[in-house]
């Protein structure tokens, strides 16, 4: 029996959604399932609705949902048209009464949707228009039940409801009461009051059909795009890290400055970059860590980095912009900017990673290169990643990370001088016209061997004569991936790994459709495109998107926006 | 002595206050006997990196030279790290990392080449030049009032704190060797006539209003000393032994392993 559901766990931002939607996930991956889970929220620390959108199966995220897990009205009203017919939805009995004129943390936007559609009705009255499977439950009930049992104040544990209809909606899906209670004695140090809560909530379901969920004897291991980064880093050897805070990016060194490595939160993204810079110098292994903002503040020491030959890996965890944007939201808008950042014809390696997976891969081969070649490299990567976790087989785990005696470096010849200024090759300043063109020759050439060097510069999936060619690069890879075999026309699908050097793409076949969460940059560089399917609302591309994108082409439409997503 | 020089060519302009810092930390470095790094930003001050042979030494990006600096020592805390740059470099766009390094108070010693002037694009108004002061090539006076980079030093946490002469070589070595042998971030504020751009704060008008201190001002007098501006006192305004930030990320290390 192939498993493929869709769920989102989701509530307001501090109520103890997050730990909600990881015991979620935990649970899948100890049934032995592939699970996705990726994190949506608001630039908010209470009281902003946020979401856990899991997929369970496969390891990209699709829509319409199968359940949804929504313990406050907002959320409830948030994923209404995301719900698939006969849905599951597991609520709280006191939601019914709530229209949306008395939710005030809920957006004008969404509420003047709702409006339109509804009119200012009580979600009981507009639930009824939609052929769902409600399971209300009264969930003050419990928690007074709770109270008086564990005698304390419901204050002090309301924040177990989300467990309980958490713990409901595992249950009603197929999870059984062992797993659940497993993982929430994982999620917590002091367990008890929740796995009591979990008790008291599935009493009342007892006597609910259930679905079911075959156990598959499969060892996973599940992990945070920032998390992989990180611990790739620490494995790849990193000796020195700088970093200014920024979202969605601090995670990740946040995991390497609890270990012995030296972490440096410095003054600005300037500094960052300046010291890690200043450790490479003196022969660090070197990396900093921002999101698009700070990375504009960055570009002139990337420009400094190419001259003066130093050694760096960036990452970049991309987020919608232009400007601050949407800090917590996902998008792919740096690829251009990342490219040809630096000022003077500044040649630097951009490499893009598809998944978790490759992201691991891509910190060793970031650090070979740009040790090998004496360059910057920027390691592209977004939001959609950072924040979403994934599980991974426990032995391809072991292989992804024992990859340190894989970097090769080579022993280059370093300058007795560092020298921003234009310089000969032991450093020293020089204006002459045949040593600058010398050096200016010296970096294209190496610009060229590091063309050469990258073998993989991008990766062919699907069927020889293909119908419609994908091209794409980045964390749209498993939506893609997932998409193209659920269609019956051949298609094929070309993930760009490396865009600076960019490559040379032969495999062009059939109608050529460009998939991107921008305003259609890769589209722009590879300019014959037929169709360019762009996401502009920030949140991730999911696997139906594709589906509707590839058909969009065969249609022969030239432009294809998708809009999916709370 | 001469081992230390590199063999490029000096560029600076004749009557240079420049040459005197040079000379003068040629001389503390070989008194010091330390392995070293410079590190400079940009502006003629900070060619000096090419002119001694330092072990790592850089030649970075305008108001940078601190944050390289920083990365060097925390790297290779064995070496001896010195910034070198000028007002506008450090005082100006490299203010924040300025500031920065006086609240860690890591272990860099910093120079500041101070002329109150942007040399190398042709006499702008720098950092530290008085308001309404008009220099020759300004096309009006200065509409910026000067920071007082002792009392910014001071208010920064920096725990090695004094200002020197460019002309008076001996006494500027001195000044260098007692911040190299300090423990922290160390700043000395070396005031230096430029003789192509500066037509006010010339060798004749600094050498009527430089005075030494006798000794380290008492702390009831510290504020009295920092803020004096007729007369301009020179040598150490302040020493402070502190943790280093190097000895702090040490301990919150340990600590957080324990």
């Amino acid at each position: 029996m192939k498993v493929d559901l869709s769920l989102a766990v989701a509530g307001p931002q501090g109520s103890g959604i997050e730990s909600a939607g990881q015991i979620a996930i935990r649970a899948f991956a100890m049934k032995g399932y592939d699970v996705f889970g990726s994190r949506e929220y608001h630039s908010n620390i209470v009281g902003a609705h946020s979401y856990y959108h899991i997929r369970v199966g496969k390891k990209s995220l699709k829509l319409p949902l199968d359940s949804l897990i929504a313990l406050d009205a907002e959320s409830v009203f948030t994923h209404l048209e995301n719900l698939k017919k006969d849905a599951l939805l597991i609520c709280d009995l006191k939601s019914f009464e709530k229209k949306p004129s008395n939710i005030p943390s809920m957006s004008k936007a969404l509420k003047n949707r709702i409006l339109n559609a509804y009119g200012d009705s009580k979600l009981e009255e507009v639930l009824k228009k939609k052929d769902l499977r409600i399971v209300a439950l009264n969930l003050k009930e419990m928690i007074v039940k709770l109270s008086d049992e564990l005698k304390k104040p419901i204050s002090s544990i309301s924040r177990a409801i989300n467990v309980m209809g958490l713990s409901v909606g595992l249950y009603l899906i197929g999870v059984g009461e062992k797993t659940i209670e497993q993982s929430i004695r994982r999620q917590f140090p002091n367990p008890e009051d929740n796995v009591r809560a979990m008790k008291i909530a599935l009493e009342k379901v007892s006597k609910i059909e259930r679905g079911y969920l075959p156990e598959i004897k499969k060892k996973k291991i599940l992990l945070s795009g920032s998390e992989a980064v990180a611990t790739a880093k620490i494995k790849a050897g990193l000796e020195f890290m700088s970093y200014y805070p920024i979202t969605p990016a601090t995670d990740e060194p946040l995991f390497i400055e609890n270990t012995e490595i030296i972490t440096v939160q410095a003054e600005d993204e300037i500094a960052a970059i300046g010291m890690a810079l200043g450790a490479s110098i003196c022969g660090s292994r070197v990396s900093v860590s921002t999101s698009g903002p700070g990375f504009s503040l960055m570009n002139e020491m990337i420009s400094f980095a190419v001259q003066a030959e130093i050694p760096i890996v960036i990452t970049l965890w991309m987020r919608a912009g232009p400007s601050t944007g949407i800090a917590t939201r996902t998008g792919q808008q740096d690829l251009l900017h990342t490219i040809f950042s630096g000022h003077g014809d500044c040649q630097k390696v951009v490499i893009a990673s598809g998944n978790h997976e490759e992201a691991i891969k891509d910190v060793f081969l970031s650090f070979e290169i740009s040790e090998r070649f004496r360059v910057p490299v920027i390691h592209l990567l977004d939001k959609y990643l950072a924040s979403s976790i994934v599980s991974i087989d426990s032995l391809e785990i072991e292989n992804l990370f024992n990859r340190k005696n894989k970097i090769i470096t080579k022993n280059f010849s370093v300058p007795q001088i560092f020298s921003g200024l234009e310089h000969d090759e032991m450093g020293f300043v020089t204006e002459d016209p045949i040593e600058r063109e010398k050096m200016m020759l010296k970096r294209i050439e190496k610009f060229k061997k590091i063309d050469e060097f990258l073998k993989e510069k991008y990766k062919v999936y699907g069927e020889e004569n293909a119908e419609v060619t994908i091209v794409s690069f980045g964390s749209t890879k498993n939506a893609i991936i997932d998409a193209i075999q659920q269609i019956d026309i051949p298609v094929k699908f070309i993930q760009i790994r490396v865009l600076s050097p960019f490559p040379r793409i032969k495999e062009l076949e059939g109608k050529v459709l460009c998939i991107e969460s921008n305003s259609g940059q890769l589209a722009f560089l590879l300019r014959n495109v037929d169709t360019v399917a762009r996401k502009l609302n920030a949140r991730p591309i999911y696997e139906n998107e594709v589906v509707k994108a590839i058909k969009a082409t065969l249609e022969g439409q030239k432009e294809v926006i998708l809009s999916e997503g709370a | 002595m001469k081992e230390l020089r590199t063999d490029a060519w000096v560029q600076w302009c004749p009557g240079c206050g420049n040459y005197g810092i040079l000379s003068a930390l040629q001389k503390a470095l070989i008194d010091i006997n330390r392995d070293f790094s410079i590190v400079g930003g940009i502006g003629c001050s900070s060619r000096i990196v090419y002119y001694l042979k330092g072990s790592f030494n850089v030649h970075t990006l305008h108001g940078r030279a601190i944050p390289v600096a920083s990365g060097i020592k925390l790297s290779k805390p064995e070496l001896l790290v010195i910034v070198s740059g000028g007002d506008g470099d450090i005082l100006g766009i490299g203010a924040g990392h300025f500031l920065a390094l006086g609240r860690r108070n890591l272990d860099l010693k910093v120079f500041i080449h101070d002329n109150a002037v942007y040399g190398l694009t042709k006499g702008q108004a720098g950092p530290t030049l008085p308001l309404n002061v008009k220099l020759k090539a300004m096309p009006y006076a200065n509409v910026h009032d000067a920071i007082n980079p002792i009392l910014l030093a001071f208010v920064s946490g920096y725990t090695f704190i004094a200002r020197a002469y460019a002309y008076h070589i001996r006494e500027l070595k001195e000044i260098m060797k007692e911040a190299m042998k300090h423990r922290g971030a160390a700043v000395v504020d070396i005031l230096q006539p430029c003789t192509t751009y500066n037509d006010l704060m010339t060798r004749e008008w600094f050498e009527e209003r430089i005075y030494y201190m006798d000794s380290i001002p008492d702390r009831s007098k510290l504020f009295e000393k920092m803020l004096e501006k007729e007369k301009i006192p020179l040598g150490i305004f302040f020493k402070e032994e502190k943790e280093t930030f190097e000895e702090r990320l040490k301990k919150a290390k340990l600590y957080k392993q324990s």
